[in-house]
């Protein structure tokens, strides 16, 4: 009893997360509401082997800091990070 | 406190700038400007990324908001989410031009990048920029217009950002069920694939003279379209001819610098 308790509990302050990519890949992040997203990222940028800054992290069209968490953004279950490449031009 | 050559040289100049993710500047909590984004904007031909833009819009946004009798006539849209509105879901298109509150009455500017291969990281080589402005008069109707630094270059883009956004916009009208269908025969599919957005791609514009200075234009003219308002096509004293590239360049550094100094974190140790 007492340890499906804990689970229920447990539960409740986890939420999935996908970040997904242009090319619509996505990959999947179970995170505690108050993770900052730093971790996330980091998380994220290692397993694209991608370098830190090369990429930038939206969320209903809004760009997400590292020092965020899920619960300041109201984030639900299954709700999912957009992630933008680094744009330049010169001619 | 270093005085400014040595300021300059110790923020725009370590071993290896173009990598250098330093963060200079948190400006606002809106923007990491970090030592990487700054040497583009000092070096002579640094290409302009859209960090950079995205800083440069949020500081015209706030400078209006300082002056009291000062306000924007338009919507300058950062182009994270311009890509986004071009690249992405029309579902997800529609639903954030919704949340940006966008719709056909108003006037908006969004940066064109011509990267078109979703799967980089960093990619493109230019900007242009394309402009919504809504119907001025009964006999001036709503337009999407184009301005590109590189004659015609970036046309492509453009049209299928402006295609994009008017379903959008037409789907959030209630007007745009039929885009929502993905079948490509039937007429619902005909009807979608036959969506054409008219371009009206401005001649007599301000060209470039070199390879680096288009994000340069964007930024200028975007800025200018939203400060003079929905006539800025049809109206003699609006001029797009008048853009120092090299002006820019330095009044920005000089913004930037102002803005690092003004925080002060970074010299405190």
């Amino acid at each position: 009893m007492d340890s499906e308790e804990e689970k229920k509990e447990d539960k409740g302050e986890h939420i999935n997360l996908k970040v997904k990519d242009q090319d619509n890949a996505e990959v999947h992040f179970k995170v505690k509401m108050g993770t900052k997203f730093k971790k996330i990222f980091d998380a994220f940028l290692q397993r694209k082997s991608l370098q830190p800054g090369s990429v930038r992290f939206l969320f209903d069209g809004e760009r997400v800091r590292e020092d965020q968490t899920p619960q300041e953004l109201d984030m639900e279950d299954g709700d999912s990070l957009d992630v933008m490449m680094e744009q330049v031009g010169g001619k | 406190m270093a005085n400014s050559t040595t300021l300059q040289s110790w923020l725009c100049h370590s071993n290896n700038r173009m990598d250098d993710d330093t963060v200079l500047l948190d400006y606002k909590d809106l923007v990491r400007v970090r030592r990487s984004d700054l040497w583009r904007v000092c070096e002579h031909d640094g290409w302009i990324n859209d960090i950079v833009m995205n800083f440069c819009f949020e500081r015209h946004r706030e400078r209006a908001r300082d002056e009291q009798f000062r306000h924007l006539k338009g919507e300058l849209i950062d182009p994270n989410v311009a890509h986004f509105l071009q690249h992405g879901d029309i579902l997800d298109a529609a639903q954030l031009l919704k949340d940006l509150e966008l719709d056909g009455s108003k006037l908006f500017c969004l940066p064109v990048n011509d990267e078109t291969d979703l799967s980089l990281h960093v990619g493109g080589c230019h900007w242009s920029l394309l402009v919504h402005t809504p119907a001025v008069t009964a006999d001036i109707p709503a337009r999407w217009s184009h301005i590109d630094s590189m004659s015609h270059k970036n046309i492509p883009h453009a049209e299928k950002m402006a295609k994009q956004i008017a379903k959008g916009l037409l789907i959030n009208e209630g007007r745009g069920s039929h885009f929502l269908s993905t079948a490509g025969d039937g007429d619902a599919g005909k009807e979608n694939n036959n969506f054409e957005v008219e371009l009206f791609s401005l001649e007599d514009t301000p060209q470039q003279k070199n390879g680096h200075d288009c994000g340069i234009f964007v930024i200028e003219l975007a800025c200018k379209i939203v400060d003079f308002g929905v006539e800025w096509e049809i109206d003699e004293d609006f001029d797009m001819h008048d853009i120092d590239a090299r002006g820019w360049r330095k009044e920005t550094y000089r913004d930037i610098e102002f803005l690092i100094v003004d925080d002060g974190e970074q010299f405190t140790a």
